[in-house]
């Protein structure tokens, strides 16, 4: 199964400065200039991190006039985090048929022993 | 020669600074990544034209603890990486970094030139998008042009987000929307 959302919401979020950037998001909307703004360097530099982002659909751009509006939009989060559960459930149920084999054979080697 | 930017058009600031040299000494503070990140950001910079241009932030770095920044900027007072180009160098005297966003075409150019045992840096940038900008980056500039000048001096720089916070109030006043 191969799912390009999840391979980039995977991409996005693999990067601590575009986790900050999220973070910020979620105090509300913000401009690119605002994220910029503690950082005196080109928006280019700001706006290749902003571009991962949207791909992924995790931040949406809204034009008002020349101003552009940056929000967090945590949907494509459910598909990573059904795929994570998914894989989680079955390594969990595998985990727990290997530890019921081990107890199974731990109580058989006691039995030979007696 | 003052310590305030100049706005030498709408949407360019300069400042100037007398710096101890010898100039090689300040070059290295603009280039090498560990002591660009004592009074800026470290990261690597690729020395020609088209190179790239790495930007390490991290603001916690340059303060003392007790020395917050503003509830706007908490999200980003760790580790933030950027990535810009280089748009012209020529060591120890000239370096030119950019980047294009449509609507931003930021240059910011350091200039240095040796004058007996000091070094003036001119710094100067040119094509900010927007009146905010031009305030935002004369704060963020000269707050970091005050870590450089006490680096180079050997003196302790006063707390940067305290020095951010006053910067920015006083180039508002000046520059702000009447």
């Amino acid at each position: 199964m191969h799912s390009a959302g999840l391979d980039h919401t995977l991409l996005a979020l693999a990067d601590p400065t575009r986790r900050a950037i999220i973070a910020r998001l979620e105090a509300g909307e913000a401009r690119v200039t605002d994220i910029a703004e503690p950082f005196s360097i080109s928006l280019n530099s700001v706006s290749k991190h902003i571009k991962l982002l949207e791909r992924a659909d995790l931040v949406r751009r809204r034009k008002v006039g020349r101003e552009h509006f940056l929000s967090f939009n945590a949907a494509p989060l459910d598909e990573a985090a059904r795929w994570i559960e998914e894989k989680r459930a079955f390594w969990t149920s595998r985990l727990d048929a290997l530890e019921q084999a081990l107890l199974e054979d731990d109580a058989k080697r006691k039995r030979k022993r007696k | 020669m003052s310590d305030h930017g100049q706005r030498i058009d709408k949407m360019s600031i300069r400042f100037e600074r007398l710096l101890p040299g010898p100039i090689e000494r300040v070059w290295a503070y603009l280039t090498e990544p560990e002591k660009r990140a004592e009074w800026f950001a470290g990261g690597v910079t690729e020395m020609k034209t088209g190179g790239r241009a790495e930007f390490i932030f991290n603001h916690s770095a340059l303060t003392t603890p007790d020395d917050k920044p503003p509830k706007k900027f908490e999200a980003f007072n760790k580790e933030m990486r950027f990535e810009g180009e280089v748009l012209e160098v020529d060591p120890p005297r000239l370096l030119v970094w950019g980047g294009d966003d449509g609507d931003d075409y930021i240059e910011t150019r350091f200039e240095l030139e040796s004058r007996g045992d000091k070094v003036l840096l001119t710094l100067t940038e040119t094509k900010l998008s927007s009146p905010s900008r031009v305030i935002g980056n004369a704060a963020g500039w000269h707050a970091h042009l005050e870590l450089l000048s006490a680096k180079l001096a050997g003196e302790t720089p006063a707390p940067f987000w305290a020095t951010h916070a006053r910067l920015g109030e006083e180039y508002e006043a000046r520059w702000g929307a009447a």
